[in-house]
């Protein structure tokens, strides 16, 4: 077979992650997993939450054409893929801006640590070729820092402004590299995995303050939990924004005018009144999903997926 | 390690207020099944039921991800 035109020159005719096309009066799009996503405002006035998938994390190429790059270049950090769900309360500054700063500092970080994890991921693999099964290695020690870095630097963006709004959010966030997972989260919203024949695994744990571990943190801040919640206010424990309760307690106490009650406070010497009562360090999970037979066929390969008859619209 | 995942469910409290992990899991496995996959449907019916069924007052928000196509007879 000859090609000719657009799909004579090298790459311009080929399909690529995130493309979209209709065949007939069906639209495809081309995904590297399937995925399916519902949002709902319920019963409440305005809708909050944001939901994100990034199916080609690392990999971006201009106007959809190779760009000459090998594909052999598409290897394990290559291969990455990004999802996440925001739940924002006070408002939804906090979570619109998640869904493009979180995304946008993860990758900044990685490419900053680029050589460390493609050298840790060579490591990884066993002299035969094969692949290390631990998921607590060089590779997952690494991503956790990027991990954490990624989102404390990313609430530090939102809160700084004076101008900040007093939005809040929570993020539950999977990011998939080559055979690993890794799933974080700050406030209650849950990554739960379900393993062969159904078995459920919750990846990620609450941070509310019917945890003992988090509700001792907030009390070691000066901070008090009432009515389940963080000052009788917020019922996480830790978040994205959320200002007011990321300068300390004698800061929260002075901006309202209140005197710090420093006979109570100063006698307990252990409790640092200018540490957050609501942090936005995340709580990690590395796994690893994949094997070596198993992934190729799900994660290098592009997979086609029929999309919503209503999306045809767009076209 | 078993490699054997089938799916990843992310989602926010308006959920799990009313659904634990494991009866969130179990619907979504057999829906997925009931229809051989189509996760986008079984996202829908899933926030269905914890809206008009169980009553969540939240906002709902429900992303799954499929790791491997289980519901195909291997």
């Amino acid at each position: 077979m000859r090609l000719i035109g657009p799909y004579g020159q090298k790459g311009i005719g080929a399909l690529s992650l995130g493309d979209e096309f209709i065949v007939g009066r069906t639209g495809f799009s081309v995904n590297r997993f399937d995925y399916g996503v519902s949002e709902a405002i319920g019963a409440r006035p305005t809708m909050e939450d944001r939901t994100i998938v990034i199916q080609s994390f690392m990999y971006e190429h201009p106007l959809n054409i190779y760009n000459g790059e090998p594909k052999d270049t598409l290897n394990e950090l290559s291969m990455t893929s990004f999802v996440a769900v925001f739940d924002g309360h006070g408002g939804d500054e906090c979570s619109n801006f998640l869904t493009e700063a979180l995304p946008r500092n993860i990758r900044k970080q990685m490419l900053l640590e680029k050589d460390a994890i493609r050298a840790a991921i060579d490591s990884s693999r066993n002299p035969r070729g094969g692949h290390s099964e631990l998921s607590e290695d060089a590779v997952s020690e690494l991503m956790r820092r990027v991990i954490k870095t990624s989102y404390l630097k990313t609430d530090k963006e939102f809160i700084s402004p004076k101008s900040a709004p007093q939005s809040g959010s929570t993020a539950a966030t999977v990011l998939f590299m080559g055979r690993r997972i890794f799933a974080a989260n700050v406030g209650d919203s849950r990554v739960v995995l379900c393993r062969s024949g159904g078995q459920c695994v919750e990846l990620t744990s609450d941070h509310k303050p019917s945890r003992p571990d988090e509700a001792a943190r907030v009390r070691a801040a000066g901070g008090f939990i009432l009515h389940k919640r963080v000052m009788g206010e917020l019922a996480i424990t830790r978040a994205f924004g959320d200002k007011s309760f990321k300068i300390g307690i004698r800061a929260m106490l002075e901006e309202d005018g209140d005197e710090l009650n420093t006979a109570t406070v100063n006698e307990d010497i252990s409790k640092d009144l200018s540490a957050p009562l609501v942090s936005s360090e995340p709580e990690i999970a590395s796994l690893v999903c994949f094997d070596e037979i198993v992934f190729p066929s799900i994660f290098d390969s592009m997979l086609i997926t029929t999309i919503f008859f209503g999306i045809l619209s767009r076209f | 390690m078993n490699h054997n995942d089938e799916f990843l469910l992310l989602a926010c409290d308006g959920l799990f207020d009313v659904f634990r992990s494991q009866d969130a899991i179990a619907l979504v496995r057999q829906e997925l099944i009931a229809h051989r996959g189509q996760p986008a449907e079984v996202a829908r019916i899933l926030s269905d039921q914890a809206i008009r069924v169980r009553r969540s007052r939240d906002n709902v928000s429900i992303l799954i991800v499929i790791l491997r196509p289980f519901w195909e007879a291997s």
